[in-house]
């Protein structure tokens, strides 16, 4: 039944969201065959710079519109009429949730890959000097490009896991209100992103390798072992635990309430 | 003892101060076409809704084969409701092959047979068609499943007069007589005559259960008459 669900949601996510990925591309390799691969980087043209400006654009746009289209396909149908379907086949609560999770899962995080392949298409031309630049980040974070990269990639890949089940927990409390369940959802979506700030500063700053207490540290200037980069990876790890363990709770919650008390409207 | 196909038992279901539902009881056996009746907010799309474990009850229980709502109970319960509850972006070929994989009791060959019989052409989108032809579509994939109980929402209220007996004959000739459909309308007149049996429901409670016949020889009147007597304005 897991994988009949699998294949509806990922049919139904596929007709917009490959459009949109595939215009993306489509724009970041034409931007490096008439734009970039020729520009001037060290005396940079307003064209470019405009480009640039616009390219990023529509990178945050490509990624804050696959997240609304995963969250508003989960709404739609589980929570709006085409619940009266989803939730009349013979499939549990657990199984509609993980099928959801996981097909936003996938795509989300394609959509950090393809938001990475599209700027490097974009950026990553002979003309800008990527070696010096890696260098002199080395030489002052104590470690390279490419591993901040790896690192930030795999922060991305389980925030994505927090971030589907944020607005998952969000929908599906909104659907507790008696009315308004839609504005109830942004609500509680508003609320829960407050308390998560609250709790990864909590998970970066305690404990005895807490973020404040190595801040302490260097400002006292008592161990000179400990450099920015360090720090760095150390705060990485700490919120990509921070974000595993919100995404578990978030699940656990979705789950309870899809299972325990689903009332639709 | 045959298990009866549905029981409801002190069965209640509140919105906030408002009990649309209360301390319902009520069996129906297995084999007969039952109307469910009533004024709007007597609580007939808020019992179909419970059967079909689309909302949690106040407090009482519900059952479909002696079974709470759940996986099983949903493989034998076919459920039209009461609005375009299907993707419309879909062609009607594709939601035959939902049903198909969704449901081990779809017919798929009957569903192309009955499109086939009101001239429907299967490769059309569901959003190019008629709200008429929609709950026909909609009525098609739900009476070509092999099921224990059919619930069936308004489903001839979009309809025009010609289409209806079409649709009760779909009714009649696709449940089997181990099947019970459970028939919810406000068209009375239209469905008495395919109707067994009959529940009034008034403010959350049953008020009336009693067979078609009960009514014309105790009451010598027809189920619309009495309807209309019992809730007059």
């Amino acid at each position: 039944m897991l994988g009949k669900l699998l294949k509806q949601d990922a049919k139904a996510l596929y007709r917009y969201l490959v459009p949109l990925h595939a215009a993306v591309v489509v724009l970041a390799v034409f931007g490096r065959l008439f734009i970039t691969q020729s520009a001037d980087w060290s005396d940079p043209s307003p064209l470019l710079i405009i480009y640039i400006i616009g390219f990023t654009l529509i990178l945050v746009t490509m990624m804050t519109g696959t997240s609304l289209i995963i969250a508003v396909y989960f709404y739609r149908n589980l929570f709006s009429k085409h619940g009266y379907l989803s939730w009349t086949i013979p499939a549990s609560a657990g199984q509609h949730l993980a099928s959801k999770t996981i097909a936003g899962y996938i795509w989300l995080v394609l959509d950090y890959m393809i938001a990475m392949a599209a700027a490097a298409l974009f950026l990553a031309v002979p003309s800008i000097p990527w070696s010096e630049i890696s260098d002199s980040y080395s030489e002052e974070m104590g470690f390279s490009l490419f591993t901040f990269l790896l690192i930030l990639s795999g922060i991305a890949v389980v925030s994505c896991f927090c971030g589907i089940m944020s607005y998952y927990v969000a929908i599906a409390a909104g659907q507790l209100f008696s009315n308004h369940r839609v504005l109830g959802a942004v609500i509680v979506y508003c609320v829960l992103t407050f308390l998560v700030q609250i709790f990864v500063s909590i998970a970066l700053f305690i404990g005895p390798n807490g973020f404040g207490f190595v801040i302490t540290d260097t400002l006292n200037a008592s161990d000179q072992n400990i450099t920015w980069g360090v720090q760095y990876i150390q705060m990485m790890w700490r919120i990509g635990f921070a974000s595993l363990i919100e995404g578990i709770i978030f699940y656990v919650i979705t789950y309870y309430i899809m299972n325990k008390r689903l009332n639709l409207s | 003892m045959v298990t009866p196909v549905l029981e409801c038992q002190g069965l209640s279901k509140q919105y906030g101060n408002f009990y649309a539902l209360t301390n319902l009881n009520l069996t129906l056996d297995r084999g007969q076409i039952v109307g469910l009746l009533g004024p709007n907010g007597s609580g007939k799309t808020t019992l179909i809704k419970l059967i079909n474990g689309l909302l949690v009850p106040t407090s009482g229980l519900v059952s479909v084969n002696n079974l709470k709502p759940g996986i099983e109970t949903k493989k034998v319960v076919s459920y039209l409701p009461d609005q375009d509850y299907l993707n419309e972006w879909m062609k009607i070929h594709d939601l035959i092959a939902y049903f198909a994989d969704f449901y081990d009791n779809f017919s798929a060959e009957k569903a192309y047979d009955m499109l086939r019989d009101l001239n429907i052409d299967p490769a059309h989108q569901l959003r190019t068609l008629s709200k008429g032809t929609k709950e026909k579509v909609q009525l098609i994939l739900v009476m070509s499943r092999d099921a224990d109980l059919y619930i069936l929402d308004e489903p001839i209220g979009g309809v025009d007069p010609a289409s209806r007996d079409y649709i009760l004959r779909t009714i009649i000739n696709n449940y089997s007589e181990e099947a019970t459909v459970l028939l919810s309308t406000h068209l009375i007149a239209d469905i008495e005559n395919i109707l067994d049996r009959v529940m009034f429901l008034r403010g959350g409670q049953l008020v009336l259960n009693a067979t078609v016949d009960e009514i014309r020889m105790e009451q010598g009147k027809s189920v619309d008459s009495l309807f209309r007597e019992v809730f007059r304005c």
